[in-house]
């Protein structure tokens, strides 16, 4: 599990935190019902401060990519099997419509667009 | 409390063999002295020492330290005063030592015996010169106590010589006259004890000030 | 539960300075840095808890009790390091521990020497022949070797190398995975001590300029800079501090997103350091 900090972003660090965790989730990394490490030691080991960590943690678990077990630890949810799938038809969008506009800026048509999409889902 | 005046011996190690081996140069410099010479030598040893101890306190400014550990000021200042005591008796063990081998070898040198006189004599002026001086020393620390230690120091020193004499011969005041008489009509221990106990009197007085004193210091 | 430390209405007056009611609480399981210029009043706040000097007005409590009433119990309690060494540097590093390890309740020899061996201590070397970064490690040690719940360190890092630093910083990670436990630091350079620091304090001129969580000022303050010509009223007051120079203006604000959002490209704005906010702080109180 890799999270990488960067202090000169203007992002707020629990939010890198929590990006950097749901794509680990999405990605499969980090599969479900796995423990994550505390927030005192994910604090420790990213030298950040402890409040810092914890809202990374509470953000994750409002938006329901985590459950806390009070005493046990913080584990990646076992119900978000939908939210998941829904995150990753998300990221198949975006990066769809990153190929659409560098398509357009060159000028391609819709019909030769899907003739590639074709091609490279019998492909990959 | 004992560790505190362990520490005053640890802190100045080298310092200690230098000022026991200065009772050996204060008897050949002092021979005409005669029975003062014990209460001189082991004086100025006991003096060097707990000066030392003091200086030291105040090298590093470790009244900080010493209170932001858990330990009562009554018992940094009593262990100081405890100090005293030690380096006398360590004085005059050292000086007991070269008196033995002074009288083994039958080197030619006068050396007074350390008899209960001269001990009363000593620490008589060890807890005058010390009573006095702790008090200021825990008010102002050691370095702002420097300009009256050396006139205590001297007043004492020379005052010391006068001591004994003062006390065997002031027959011309009539009423302490009246007073030693009656003391030493009681034989020597009881004189010693009267002594002592005056001593110890002092010296708790003494105590009292400078924890009065050290509890108003800030640091 | 109560917080480890909480400073009210503490006042102290001496000739040329006095700390005016400050206020302060730090809870268990946190990390607070103290922040502020030389002569601010850190080195005074912290010989008020540590009851080196005698506070005029106000009250400190540490472990929720009064620190002259229980002060020996909460010494007992307490590691600190002092910016320079108070120890006897005449006595070597095992003497100054056998002094000190016999005042303590809680004395553990065994974490003792596990720091010792860590920090490649010297055990029989005068500590006056230690280097500065040695002596402070010593004080460390000692401070962490009698389970104390509370760490008190004054300026710890002054005049040491980063190396030496980010040690301590690591250390400091370790000692706050036990979450009863907490740290009190200053420091007037922000150094990289606080990157783990939960809280920051900032004091100047004996006064508590802020305490908050050291997210809130780093996730929501700016630094803004542009073309004086930008420069309005209504730019101009939302500033806590200001520079102006031949090129353009550069200062700081409290929400840099209602900057943003105001003036959007035509000026710029970062997410300010630490030492930003301190010096503009700082800064103003001079100016004004």
């Amino acid at each position: 599990m890799n999270i990488l900090i960067s202090n000169t972003s203007d992002k707020p660090i629990y939010d890198q935190i929590v990006e950097q965790i749901k794509n680990l989730i999405i990605n499969g990394e980090l599969t479900e019902a796995e423990m994550l490490p505390s927030i005192r030691n994910l604090a420790k080991e990213l030298q950040i401060s402890v409040i810092t960590t914890k809202r990374a943690y509470e953000e994750l678990e409002r938006e329901g990519y985590i459950t806390s077990v009070p005493g046990k630890g913080s584990f990646v949810s076992a119900h978000n099997k939908d939210l998941l799938k829904e995150a990753r038809m998300r990221i198949v969008e975006d990066k769809l419509e990153e190929a659409v506009s560098a398509a357009k800026t060159i000028g391609m048509s819709l019909e030769d667009l899907k003739n590639m999409l074709c091609i490279l889902y019998e492909e990959v | 409390m004992f560790n505190l005046v362990v520490k005053d011996i640890l802190i100045q190690k080298k310092r200690v063999l230098f000022a026991l081996l200065y009772i050996i140069f204060m008897v050949i410099a002092f021979q005409n002295m005669g029975l003062v010479m014990f209460t001189v030598g082991v004086t100025a040893c006991t003096y060097m020492l707990i000066m030392t101890a003091c200086a030291y306190e105040d090298m590093n400014k470790s009244d900080i330290m010493m209170n932001s550990l858990p330990v009562k000021k009554s018992q940094i200042v009593a262990a100081k005063y405890l100090s005293v005591f030690v380096f006398f008796i360590m004085g005059t063990l050292a000086y007991a030592a070269f008196y033995g081998v002074v009288k083994l070898t039958g080197i030619p040198l006068g050396i007074s015996p350390v008899n209960m006189t001269n001990l009363i004599s000593g620490i008589t002026s060890v807890c005058f010169i010390s009573g006095i001086y702790l008090p200021i020393f825990f008010k102002v620390g050691y370095v702002k106590s420097k300009i009256i230690n050396f006139v205590l120091f001297f007043s004492v020193f020379f005052g010391a010589s006068y001591l004994v004499t003062i006390l065997q011969e002031s027959m011309s005041i009539p009423w302490l006259n009246a007073i030693i008489e009656f003391v030493s009509d009681r034989g020597e221990t009881f004189t010693a004890i009267v002594f002592l106990a005056l001593i110890l009197v002092f010296m708790f007085i003494s105590y009292l000030i400078a924890l009065r004193l050290y509890k108003h210091r800030e640091f | 539960m109560e917080p480890i430390l909480e400073i009210k209405n503490l006042g102290k007056s001496f000739k040329d300075f006095s700390l005016k009611k400050i206020n302060l609480t730090l809870e268990r399981g946190f990390i607070m840095g103290f922040i502020g210029p030389n002569g601010a009043g850190k080195s005074t706040t912290i010989k008020l808890i540590m009851n080196l000097l005698r506070k005029d007005e106000g009250e400190i409590r540490i472990f929720g009790k009064d620190h002259i009433k229980d002060e020996l119990e909460i010494k007992n309690r307490i590691g600190f390091v002092f910016d320079e060494n108070h120890f006897y540097e005449e006595l070597t590093v095992q003497e100054m521990k056998w002094v000190v390890s016999k005042l303590y309740k809680t004395w553990d020899d065994a974490a003792f020497t596990r720091y010792i061996e860590r920090f490649q201590l010297p055990l029989n070397r005068k500590i006056k022949d230690l280097s500065k970064g040695m002596k402070m490690k010593f004080a460390l040690t000692i401070a962490l070797s009698h389970n104390a719940e509370l760490l008190i360190m004054d300026e710890p890092t002054s005049g040491l190398d980063p190396l030496v630093r980010s040690e301590l910083l690591e250390i400091l990670g370790e000692l706050i995975q036990d979450e009863n436990k907490a740290v009190f630091f200053s420091t007037h350079i922000t150094s990289d001590l606080d990157k783990i620091a939960d809280y920051i304090t900032l004091i100047n001129n004996g006064e508590i300029i802020f305490s908050t969580a050291k997210d809130d000022l780093l996730n929501n303050y700016g630094l803004v800079k542009g073309d004086k010509k930008v420069l309005d009223e209504n730019l101009r007051e939302s500033f806590i501090g200001l520079k102006e120079n031949m090129y353009g203006f550069e200062g700081l604000v409290r929400d840099r997103n209602n900057v943003r959002r105001m003036f959007g490209d035509r000026v710029l704005v970062e997410k300010p350091s630490l030492e930003d906010i301190m010096l503009y702080y700082t800064r103003r109180e001079q100016n004004v």
